[in-house]
């Protein structure tokens, strides 16, 4: 009986065990410090960037005295995100949504949507395939595919449909430019049909507490070629500034596809995968919260190299040509690539 | 001897089928309730949010209870199930969070009578839960699944009397949660590391009191009417875990209404009904 009583008092003590989370009060300081406590202890790339974010924390809450009303507020602590320099980072309220830009603006565009669609590219009369717009160009012998958003789904049927119009091609261009990111699962997709081999093409980890450098092991991440649908033959990536996130992702898994060269700019980055959180007021924050790394576990999160740089220069332009569509035709043409077809 | 039968029940017993002599007169009946109701809803979900969200919504109850041997009025099993649908709202009301939820439970109780019109039944529940929570405005964390199995106390305590003419019955029910195992992904994870990249390291947790508190309260009213027996139920569900740093809180107050009907069941090659009895099935 003694033996039941103990037992029944330990379950009765365990009771008050779990504890209430602290929320912090809905007004000026409440959601400063939420704010900032979200990103001290959930933002993965303070170590990373060095930012002394008890610095921030100082500097900015200084200011929230001039905060009048919530317009100022919401100004102030984008300014404060702002210092993160992640294009990741956005706090979201009813009327405004703060964005860091400077990972593109302060580059050249090296992009003319108007450009691609002349009669010398994708003309008038190209293809629409889950979300990618083809075409044959250079007299009929290279296939061109612009991709400008992986939040557009395709299928294996629209990537068959496309190899198939193109399987007369010596090569494909994959322009990528402008091409702000989406799902990751379609980077993965799309780098499947390029790959002989499963390899693996990167890494990621996660935070596991609130320490900045309490991240987990980091887990493997394989690019696995399609089972029945492949291109193994020169295809040419065509990146920019603004090719960013779940897009920075797929040119990194490309840069170890047997046939595959990147050209361009650098890409834009975006190596965090971001998640979201809320302040007591509900205004919601998106932040990176897990690292990716390319196979030799260096970030990716301030963007990759091309493996033949190149800017579009203006003659070019004004001339009706896409200095970087013209390189990747002289790549595919001049067989840079070194393989049996 | 009675002392030591109710240790018992945390032990899963194996249904064993009857087989009827259909001239005996004495039938194991099985009751059962369903219920229909209005919930409100209280949900704190960290890996979504650190706000509380709460809500209205529709709450579905069915549970049937059948004496293990009509000889012996001692042993009952019981099969619950509830169904809740709810949509909450932040305090601010810039965001909601939509939730489904579903749990099955089956499990075993000993009647006591104490007293004339009076049962208490004790005995144990063990109960499947999932849970679904989805913000659409979060990215890359937009919902949430809630998984477990738990083993629970069980307890209740029936009254029977008569008010005007009309037989009425009381019945208090309570269960908890002591035991059991649940899914919490890691705060900074997202589902695509587990699921796509198969990453399932500390997901699963065992739960107890140290981490896993929680009881659901019921009282019911039923009464019989001409044709149809009636039960009003209102219920309380007060739920709180954590793991990975992470809180989780489900709240829920609900008004029901329902029915209460016996059933017996004759199926197979050997319980076919008596020729008294004219079925779709047979005929």
């Amino acid at each position: 009986m003694q033996k039941y009583l103990v037992i029944f008092l330990l379950a009765i003590f365990s009771f008050s065990c779990i504890e209430d989370p602290d929320i912090q009060p809905n007004n000026l300081g409440g959601n400063f410090k939420a704010l900032w406590e979200i990103i001290d202890t959930r933002y993965c790339y303070l170590d990373y960037k060095n930012i002394n974010w008890d610095s921030i924390y100082i500097v900015y809450h200084s200011q929230l005295s001039y905060a009048k009303n919530e317009y100022e507020l919401f100004d102030l602590l984008g300014k404060m995100l702002d210092e993160l320099k992640d294009g990741h980072v956005n706090l979201y309220s009813s009327f405004n949504v703060s964005r860091y830009w400077n990972w593109f603006t302060d580059y050249p565009k090296n992009f003319n949507d108007s450009l691609i669609y002349t009669d010398r590219y994708l003309g008038e009369n190209y293809r629409i395939a889950g979300g990618m717009h083809y075409e044959i160009i250079n007299n009929g012998d290279i296939g061109y595919i612009y991709f400008g958003d992986f939040e557009k789904e395709f299928t294996d049927t629209n990537i068959a449909y496309i190899f198939n119009y193109f399987s007369h091609c010596k090569g494909i261009i994959l322009d990528v430019r402008n091409n702000g990111g989406g799902y990751l699962s379609g980077a993965e997709q799309l780098a499947s049909y390029f790959f002989k081999e499963k390899t693996l093409t990167g890494y990621i980890s996660h935070k596991t507490g609130p320490g900045h450098s309490d991240f987990s092991e980091p887990v493997k991440i394989y690019t696995t070629p399609h089972k029945n649908l492949r291109w193994l033959r020169p295809v040419v990536i065509l990146t920019n500034r603004m090719s960013y996130s779940a897009t920075n992702d797929f040119v990194n898994r490309m840069k170890l596809a047997p046939y595959a060269l990147i050209v361009g700019d650098k890409t834009g980055g975006g190596g965090g995968l971001p998640l979201s959180s809320e302040i007591p007021n509900g205004w919601m924050i998106r932040f990176s919260a897990s690292p990716l790394f390319n196979s030799k576990m260096e970030h990716i999160e301030d963007g990759i190299n091309p493996d033949v740089p190149k800017n579009m220069t203006k003659i070019d332009e004004m001339n009706g040509y896409d200095s970087i569509i013209e390189e990747a035709i002289r790549r595919i043409k001049n067989a840079y690539f070194s393989m049996a077809y | 001897m009675k002392r030591y039968v109710f240790p018992i029940f945390l032990v899963i017993v194996c249904l064993k089928v009857f087989s009827q002599d259909l001239s005996s007169p004495v039938y194991s009946l099985t009751t059962t309730n369903n219920l229909y109701g209005v919930t409100f809803i209280h949900l704190l979900d960290n890996y979504l949010s650190p706000l509380t969200y709460d809500g209205i919504g529709f709450r579905y109850d069915y549970s049937s209870r059948k004496y293990l041997s009509p000889n012996n009025l001692k042993l009952s099993r019981e099969n619950q199930f509830n169904l809740n649908i709810a949509v909450t709202e932040n305090p601010a009301k810039t965001s909601n969070i939509s939730y489904l939820g579903m749990d099955y439970s089956w499990g075993l109780h000993y009647h006591f009578r104490p007293a004339k019109n009076v049962q208490l039944l004790a005995g144990s529940l063990w109960d499947i839960e999932f849970g679904l929570k989805a913000n659409s405005r979060n990215q890359n964390n937009p919902m949430n699944i809630d998984l477990a199995t738990n083993l629970n106390f069980s307890g209740m305590a029936i009254y029977d009397t008569r008010i005007l003419k009309y037989p009425f019955r009381f019945q208090f029910t309570f269960s908890s949660p002591f035991l059991g195992l649940m899914f919490i992904p890691e705060q900074g994870e997202s589902y695509y590391e587990i699921f796509e990249l198969k990453n399932y390291s500390d997901i699963l947790h065992f739960s107890s009191f140290h981490n896993k508190q929680g009881f659901a309260e019921e009282l019911t009213i039923q009464v019989p009417l001409k044709h149809t027996t009636w039960k009003l139920a209102i219920r309380n569900d007060y739920l709180k875990y954590s793991a990975n740093e992470m809180v989780f809180k489900r709240n829920d107050w609900a008004i029901s209404l329902g029915y209460v009907f016996d059933i017996y069941k004759f199926a197979g090659r050997k319980n076919q009904p008596p020729a008294n009895c004219i079925s779709p099935n047979y005929k």
